[in-house]
């Protein structure tokens, strides 16, 4: 698979380009691949969040008193 | 500069008063005295974004005349302050120093300004900041970075940069700033000086431009707590009293989370001796520390990033589209991360948010509150709080952000090259003054705030 300089990719860099085009924001692909690097950081560690809230027993939804 | 500036410009804010009352000095002297030292100073140190001059000479007048009429304002009357430049006043500029707002003149005053004016304080300008509170200081910003009164060659610490800056220099008496993740208490412990982040309401977000919604906090930073608690009574709309003067801190209990700040790979080693250190105090005054495990702490990173990003770039999403250059590259990439995010992804970071407050909250049934580092380590250089890689970085100061607990980060040291080290101290949501105490009895013990940085203006 072909790499862009920040190990994304560039099939996932193009995909994300376009998604950002779709929504009416253009930036150059070594940003994209730079964000994506962050974002999927990020989403291994919101991955396991999900997996911790699938076992949690508790209604962990988002009341309008916790969201305050 | 002289001898007698240096004296005014580093005496608590609590003291001016008092001097003023006691017609030691008037307001009139020591605005001017302030302005003088800015002018000798902030070439290098670029604090202030926009200094006051005529506005501030005018305040003091005012408020030496109530002073002479026996008629004075409060605690806070005639004392000189800066705002970060997130917020917002009437008729001057309020840049967030980014391109996007460079002439950007709000209508009104922030309720935070709005109150302390109210109560006398004098603004003696706007403070130097990241970027919409946010990303690093970079080659495309259109003021100038502050630099650290303690070391020029290193960072003060972000975002509230100016502000911890001037203070700890004698450039303003006390600032406000703001805290999404630990924009406060990250500057005031690079530059050794009080930095409060209060339980979220107690100082109003209106008028001050949003990173994010729901994380924003507004507060004080200050060269004393007694400064700090002085600077929230009179910006806040509640009733509380926050002095704690007099108040005693027996029968309090702490947790230190020692295992998790011994885990954090970028620990400084004289930061964490100075940490043990703070422990032991605290244990030696008879207040009882137990070590504690922090719940569901692994997840407080990537919630905390998903939320602030998800909300910057709603708030940003148009001039994203429509100028997306005026950004400066690490803030555009934040908000590009932040349009890369699903509904999804921030829905888990909410229940995150939900989870970690919810185990904190079964925590600190056991103990009145944490102490833990403000920071890993202190100051570093430019090139480092600048790397793509920052976003891997320990924080121990944005759990309190997303938990809505009230911490504090206080002077607890100096490294062998003589840059601070801050501790932070964390209660429960709304018990603020619990916090102020324990910050006030420590401090009180180690007059740390009575160190600063080497003037080269002195005489």
């Amino acid at each position: 698979v072909a790499e862009s300089g920040n190990g994304r990719s560039l099939a996932d860099v193009a995909a994300a380009v376009s998604t950002l085009g779709d929504a009416g924001i253009s930036a150059a692909e070594s940003e994209v691949a730079q964000a994506l690097a962050v974002h999927s950081g990020i989403a291994d560690v919101l991955n396991a969040l999900r997996r911790r809230l699938e076992e949690s027993q508790e209604e962990l939804l988002v009341t309008p008193s916790e969201a305050r | 500069v002289t001898g007698t500036d240096i004296e005014l410009c580093y005496l608590p804010a609590a003291e001016l008063a008092k001097g003023y009352a006691a017609r030691r000095f008037s307001p009139v002297e020591v605005v001017t005295a302030f302005l003088r030292r800015i002018d000798a100073m902030d070439s290098d140190l670029h604090s202030y974004i926009t200094v006051l001059r005529e506005t501030a000479r005018s305040a003091a007048s005012d408020a030496e005349r109530r002073y002479a009429a026996g008629v004075p304002l409060g605690p806070l009357d005639g004392v000189p302050i800066g705002l970060k430049d997130v917020i917002d006043t009437a008729g001057i500029r309020t840049t967030a120093n980014s391109r996007h707002f460079l002439d950007r003149i709000p209508r009104s005053d922030a309720t935070v300004v709005e109150r302390l004016r109210q109560r006398g304080a004098i603004v003696l300008g706007k403070h130097t900041m990241y970027e919409f509170a946010s990303g690093t200081p970079g080659p495309k910003d259109p003021f100038p970075a502050a630099r650290n009164p303690w070391d020029p060659e290193l960072v003060p610490g972000g975002s509230s940069s100016g502000s911890a800056a001037a203070v700890a220099a004698g450039l303003c008496a006390g600032a406000i700033g703001s805290d999404t993740g630990g924009s406060i208490r990250g500057p005031a412990s690079y530059c050794g000086v009080v930095g409060f982040k209060p339980s979220p309401g107690l100082l109003s977000t209106r008028g001050v431009v949003p990173l994010s919604w729901t994380l924003d906090h507004v507060g004080p930073i200050a060269r004393t707590v007694d400064d700090a608690a002085l600077l929230l009574q009179a910006g806040t709309t509640d009733n509380t009293n926050f002095s704690t003067i007099g108040m005693s801190i027996d029968g309090l209990r702490l947790g230190a989370p020692i295992s998790l700040v011994e885990a954090a790979q970028d620990l400084d080693a004289q930061t964490i001796t100075a940490y043990h250190g703070a422990i032991n105090d605290f244990r030696r005054r008879g207040i009882a520390v137990d070590e504690v495990t922090v719940p569901e702490y692994d997840f407080v990173g990537a919630v905390s990033h998903t939320i602030l990003a998800a909300e910057a770039f709603t708030y940003h999403r148009y001039r994203l589209q429509r100028a997306p250059s005026l950004f400066g590259a690490e803030f555009r990439s934040r908000l590009l991360q932040g349009a890369l995010l699903s509904a999804n992804d921030y829905v888990t970071a909410l229940r995150g948010r939900t989870l970690l407050s919810r185990a904190m909250t079964e925590l600190m049934r056991s103990f009145d509150a944490l102490i833990l580092p403000a920071t890993p380590h202190p100051a570093w250089s430019f090139a480092e709080e600048m790397s793509p890689d920052r976003w891997r970085w320990t924080s121990f100061t944005r759990l309190f952000n997303l938990t809505r607990q009230p911490a504090i980060a206080i002077p607890c040291g100096f490294t062998s090259s003589g840059l601070p080290i801050g501790l932070q101290i964390a209660g429960r949501p709304l018990e603020d003054t619990t916090v102020l105490a324990l910050a006030r009895a420590y401090e009180r013990e180690h007059t740390w705030y009575l160190r600063h940085p080497n003037d080269p203006h002195a005489n």
